[in-house]
């Protein structure tokens, strides 16, 4: 099928500026952009579609032609232009939205978050906190020093609580490092590092 | 049965709420009914077992079978009536029902269903579900304390290394499946596979999950771990059901596979190497419970070991000791919690003295540490003797691989001894005290029905020692599907006579408590060291890889900067195609110039507007140039016959810059100058080879195409079937109407956004009309509106009284009077025409759109209300509901969705009128439409109007946006 070069390189010059104007920071020209590569792609939609043609209207014709356009790809086109209105008019309510905020400019910033991920490493991640172990980043046992309402406690607190109430199915507060001598039993008294299945 | 189970799951919480811990005696009524269910009906040697079929997900062959035989029997009745004890205990074990106990009941339940599931189904796929299901219940119930980080971690931990098992199992399920052509265990044992490299590696990814379910090395930490459970959990789970999956799934597949190589040193090698292991760690625990969980690990080594040697008397022994292990190892946890719930610790150097205090509870642990030990009368001997004497001549292996099994496993029963006396030592010794230690001084003592689970599992694990000849020969059908190696399958029995078995139990007596004492003496020296490969420490490692990994990723790919994250797209939607079409075939090209002179104009002018647009700095004037080439774009698609394409595009043009004007008012005309990009090379270079990309695909595509296109047919198509002779309308609302219903929802979001990031957080309401402007301006004395109207002017519009003068306009205001009932009966022909002429509910709407528009323009923000004083949101849904009650109805008269028919009417003047169905749904889209730019006005107009007011006014308060929405 031969093609209508002219109107390609129309097409391209659109997408061209359209592209180069998506990658600016300023949300105004963002959206001119993509209106600009909406118009580029939904010409080269109809191009690709085939020749000039009667308007696909039964009963009608015009200059003579011979065939008709290819309706199908005007179906597309129409949808997509409408919906481009729709996107323009959201975007343009972000605009005036961001406008509000910064008060004297409309440009895109550098996503904080981003930029934390990317400065950042496993220990300034989110989900860390001082309960975790300094060197594995795993949780300890000091991540359990809550009470039951989810409100921290300390320490001290929280061995007074285990002693008062008998709140069962904890782990021993020592069980990683059981070095202290007991005053009784050879047991307790044996020094020496033991590793609980627990942490 | 699975269903009353799993309904009594969700009836557990109500119930726990009802009546208190307590409760728990009710739901225990679940498991124990299901029990007796099991018990009736027992399947009967020599009979085939019971089979029943669901169909489920034919496509996948997922249809449920369950498969009820001696194996699945036996394994029920520790399920549930383990569960059902553990249930009573749980009702004394918690103090008060909280909500989050009445959910655990449910769960425990629920569990129990999931577990029976799990070892009738007959349907491997269907068994992954159980399976997972287990673990999912598991990783709920390990976590019941979630506010403590050591739980969530158990819980975690649990769920990450039996889900990783899980899914190598599914793999392997599926790879036997295709195989074999079944899913059916049934058939797979029937007719396994031959041995080769493909069966070896599905066997070894189904070992994997049963393997790490079964908490056996390498992936036994997360047992000991998932300690942090209550102990009722503990109890079950990891004494009596989920951890006895694996074993299940071993023993299931043994007659099929148990000859393989990868599968002995999958079961038989990794299941010694455990058991010596677990039994090792647990010997240094401080923790009772810790020593449980690790002599849990040890055993589940032990009977790995017996049900894959896959011989029918050790298989026998096998069998006995699971049962043997599930009542002594659920009574020993259980005396577990009843110590932790009286004294308040499970730590050996805090308990001394106890047994004075509890003696009922000492004889218990005693009774069920025997069964566990050993010792003479108890089920676990009898399962311990007969596994000494059948390993010792097992016909599976050579005689010197068998002997060594055979006396791994005296070392490792050696070492279950010694960590039997050191737990009850633990817990009950006197630990050279003359007074008990101040825990257990301050105890207090649990109620009598506390003892009750634990009892019976104790005295029931003797009672099996007795009843073991009845007890084996319930197991014989399941021993019998596996060879005996010309021995002749023998009798469980208490007493088989002297020989190797009792000399070896003598062996492990003796050495067990040499042992215990040694390890008690020389506690210091021979702990002093951590071990040098943890898999606890390999799991954190491999956890903080996978956090390592996401980061660096994550930081790779989200750089944060909209322009690189664009170029990035766009560098790939250029590189990405190009690539393809020089890798590929390519088709001769063939291209002219401009079809005629107006073209070339047109499209020259589309090109300079577009590299205005670039270049231009003020805003106004870029939108312009933009506007322009959607201006020319209409006209290249008038040219080309695409006349509904032009109308649309022009409306919409016109509509865009009217709302960008509207917006850009609040704005500065430019820029200031640090914003200023400048001309950037890179982005420039993107751009170009961006449009360069699209000449060259256009080209390519248009070369490529050499079929008869479907269009040709279109036309015919829509007239015959559409009853519409615009082929494009018809394409719309009645060939492609899915499309078009999806496109108006977008419209819809959109409109609903808009009016979100103007309104933010108000509630939305109509367009304010005149009455409110004089209510309003009554209420603040005239102060807010402008100049009220000179009474000298003719009234063209209503609504602009209420405008300044400065900013009225008289010749618009009389000419959008005179035009506006145009325009209305303009897009109402539009709409109707639309189905065989240009127009349509799009360019119908977008005209009374632009009607609204012009109402506003001319009237000021009270006009609009009087010019379609309905709210905007309304318009949207009534649209939506036409257009999608279209469809729906098309469904009740019998064909499928958005199917359209024709009705003719003959009314008095309009003459014969054809109604095309679609033409509703075309209204809808009209509705919609409308609303979207009624929606938009109110905003971005409206609403903007009245925000400049009110900056004016700074800093008196808002008097005017506080009523300007009334309701």
């Amino acid at each position: 099928m031969s093609i209508n070069l002219g109107f390609l390189i129309v097409i391209g010059i659109l997408a061209a500026s359209g592209a180069y104007l998506l990658m600016e920071r300023s949300l105004i020209r963002m959206l001119l952009g993509l209106l600009l590569c909406s118009n580029a792609v939904n010409l080269l939609i109809l191009v690709v579609s085939g020749g000039m043609g009667n308007p696909p209207i039964m009963g009608r014709a015009s200059e003579n032609r011979v065939a008709d356009a290819d309706p199908l790809a005007q179906a597309m086109i129409l949808t997509a232009i409408v919906i481009t209105m729709g996107i323009a008019a959201f975007v343009l309510s972000l605009v005036y939205r961001l406008f509000v905020i910064n008060r004297d400019d409309v440009d895109v910033d550098d996503d904080p978050e981003d930029r934390k991920v990317a400065t950042g490493s496993l220990r300034s991640a989110p989900d860390r906190d001082r309960s975790d172990d300094p060197e594995t980043l795993a949780d300890t046992s000091a991540g359990d020093l809550f009470d039951d309402e989810g409100n921290p406690l300390t320490a001290e607190e929280f061995a007074k609580r285990h002693r008062e109430v008998i709140e069962t199915d904890l782990m021993p507060e020592d069980a990683d490092v059981i070095d202290e001598v007991g005053p009784d039993g050879r047991d307790s008294s044996s020094p020496g590092p033991t590793d609980g299945g627990s942490r | 049965m699975l269903v009353a189970l799993a309904l009594s799951a969700l009836c557990a919480p109500p119930i726990i709420r009802w009546l208190g811990t307590r409760g728990f005696y009710v739901l225990a009524l679940a498991p124990a009914g299901a029990l007796v269910w099991v018990i009736a009906n027992w399947p009967r040697a020599g009979e085939s077992p019971a089979v029943q079929t669901i169909e489920w997900v034919p496509v996948l062959d997922m249809e449920i079978v369950t498969r009820f035989d001696t194996l699945s029997a036996i394994l029920s009745v520790l399920i549930l009536g383990v569960g059902a004890l553990v249930l009573c205990y749980c009702a004394h074990y918690f103090d008060d029902a909280r909500p989050r106990v009445a959910v655990f009941g449910g769960e425990m339940i629920a569990f129990a269903a999931a577990m029976f599931g799990l070892v009738v189904s007959d349907n491997m796929l269907v068994l992954y579900v159980f399976w997972e299901l287990t673990t999912v219940l598991s990783f709920m119930l390990v976590g019941f304390y979630g506010i403590r980080a050591t739980a969530r971690r158990a819980a975690t931990q649990a769920l990450l290394v039996t889900t990783a098992g899980g899914l190598a199992m599914l793999v392997g399920i599926i790879m036997l499946g295709e195989r074999t052509g079944s899913y059916l265990l049934s058939d797979l044992l029937a007719d396994p596979p031959a041995d080769g490299v493909y069966a070896s590696v599905a066997v070894v990814l189904l070992l994997i999950g049963a393997l790490s379910k079964s908490a056996i090395v390498p992936f036994h930490f997360w047992l000991p771990g998932a300690m942090a459970a209550p102990t009722p959990v503990s109890a079950y789970l990891h004494a009596a059901a989920m951890v006895k999956a694996g074993i299940y799934l071993i023993a299931r597949l043994a007659p099929a596979f148990a000859e393989t190589p990868s599968w002995h040193v999958a079961v038989v090698v990794l299941g010694m190497i455990t058991m010596i292991l677990g039994g090792w760690r647990s010997l240094r625990e401080l923790d009772l419970k810790l020593v449980l969980a690790f002599g849990t690990v040890s055993q589940l080594g032990f009977l790995a070991v017996l049900v894959g040697i896959g011989d029918a008397n050790v298989a026998m022994a096998g069998l006995a000791m699971l049962v043997a292990h599930a009542l002594f190892k659920a009574a020993l946890f259980m005396v577990v919690g009843i110590i932790d719930h009286s004294t308040g610790t499970r730590d050996i150097r805090k308990l001394a003295r106890l047994g004075q205090r509890l003696p009922v509870l000492a004889l218990t642990a005693a009774v069920a540490g025997a069964s566990m030990a050993g010792l003479p009368f108890t089920i676990g001997f009898v399962g311990k003797e007969t596994a000494f004497a059948s390993v010792w001549d097992t016909g599976a292996y050579l005689p010197w691989q068998s002997e060594t099994i055979d006396i791994v496993l005296v070392i490792g029963s050696v070492i279950t001894f010694a960590y039997t006396c050191r737990f009850l030592w633990g817990a009950f010794g006197r630990k050279v005290r003359s007074t008990p230690s101040p825990a257990v001084a301050k105890m207090h003592p649990p109620g009598a029905m506390f003892y009750l689970a634990p009892v019976l599992l104790a005295v029931a694990g003797v009672a099996a020692g007795f009843l073991s000849p009845q007890i084996g020969s319930l197991f014989e059908p399941y021993a019998e599907t596996l060879p005996a190696y010309g021995h002749k399958l023998e009798h469980l029995a208490m007493w088989h006579g002297f020989g190797l078995p009792v000399v070896f139990s003598i062996i492990v007596v003796v050495g067990g408590a040499l042992l215990f004492l040694l390890v008690r003496q020389l506690r210091g020296k021979i702990f002093r060291y951590r071990p040098l490969v943890n898999a606890d420490r390999i799991y954190d490692a491999a956890l903080r890889g996978a956090d390592t990994l996401s980061l660096m990723l994550t930081r790779n790919t989200q750089r944060g900067s909209l322009p690189i994250t664009q170029g990035v797209i766009l560098s790939t939607a250029i590189i990405l195609p190009t690539v393809v079409l020089a890798w590929g075939g390519r088709n001769q090209l063939d291209w002219r110039g401009f079809d005629s002179a107006s073209q070339a104009v047109i499209g020259g002018v589309i090109a300079v507007c577009g590299v205005a647009a670039v270049i231009l700095r003020n805003r106004l004037a870029a939108v312009l140039v933009v506007g322009l080439t959607g201006y020319g774009a209409g006209m290249l698609f008038a040219l080309y016959g695409a006349p509904d394409l032009a109308l649309t595009q022009f409306l919409v043009e016109t509509l865009t810059l009217v709302i960008f004007v509207l917006v850009l008012r609040k704005l500065p005309a430019e820029p200031e100058p640090r914003h200023a990009t400048g001309f950037k090379p890179l982005r420039a270079l993107i751009g170009v080879a961006f449009g360069a990309s699209l000449v060259v695909i256009g080209l390519f595509a248009a070369a490529a195409r050499s079929e008869q296109p479907v269009q040709v047919d279109i036309p015919a198509a829509a007239y015959e079937f559409g009853q519409g002779a615009n082929a494009v309308n018809v394409l719309l609302v009645d060939i492609r109407a899915w499309d078009t219903l999806g496109e108006v929802c977008v419209l819809i979001v959109a409109a609903t956004g808009v009016a979100s990031m103007v309104f933010r957080n108000r509630r939305f309401g109509a367009v304010p009309r005149v009455a409110d402007a004089a209510r309003m301006q009554a209420g603040i004395n005239g102060e807010d509106v402008d100049d009220p109207v000179p009474p000298d002017r003719t009234r063209w519009l209503l609504g602009s009284d209420f405008r300044d003068p400065r900013h009225r306009s008289m010749v618009l205001e009389a000419t959008t009077r005179l035009i506006f009932p145009t325009m209305v009966v303009l897009s109402v022909y539009f709409f109707y025409a639309g189905h065989n002429a240009p127009g349509g509910g799009f360019a119908g709407g977008l005209t009374m759109g632009l009607a609204l528009v012009l109402r506003y323009l001319a009237g000021g923000r009270y006009e609009l209300g009087e010019a379609l004083p309905v709210e905007p949101g309304r318009i949207l849904g009534a649209g939506l509901a036409i257009s999608a009650g279209t469809a729906v109805t098309s469904l009740f008269l019998g064909a499928p969705a958005l199917s359209s028919a024709v009705f003719e009417v003959t009314l008095p003047v309009l003459g014969d009128i054809k109604l095309v169905t679609a033409l509703f749904f075309d209204l809808g889209i009209y509705l919609i439409v409308v609303g979207l730019v009624l929606d938009v006005l109110r905003s971005l107009g409206a609403r903007l109007d009245i925000e400049r007011t009110s900056a004016e006014r700074q800093p008196a308060p808002i008097p005017a946006t506080a009523s300007e929405v009334p309701g």
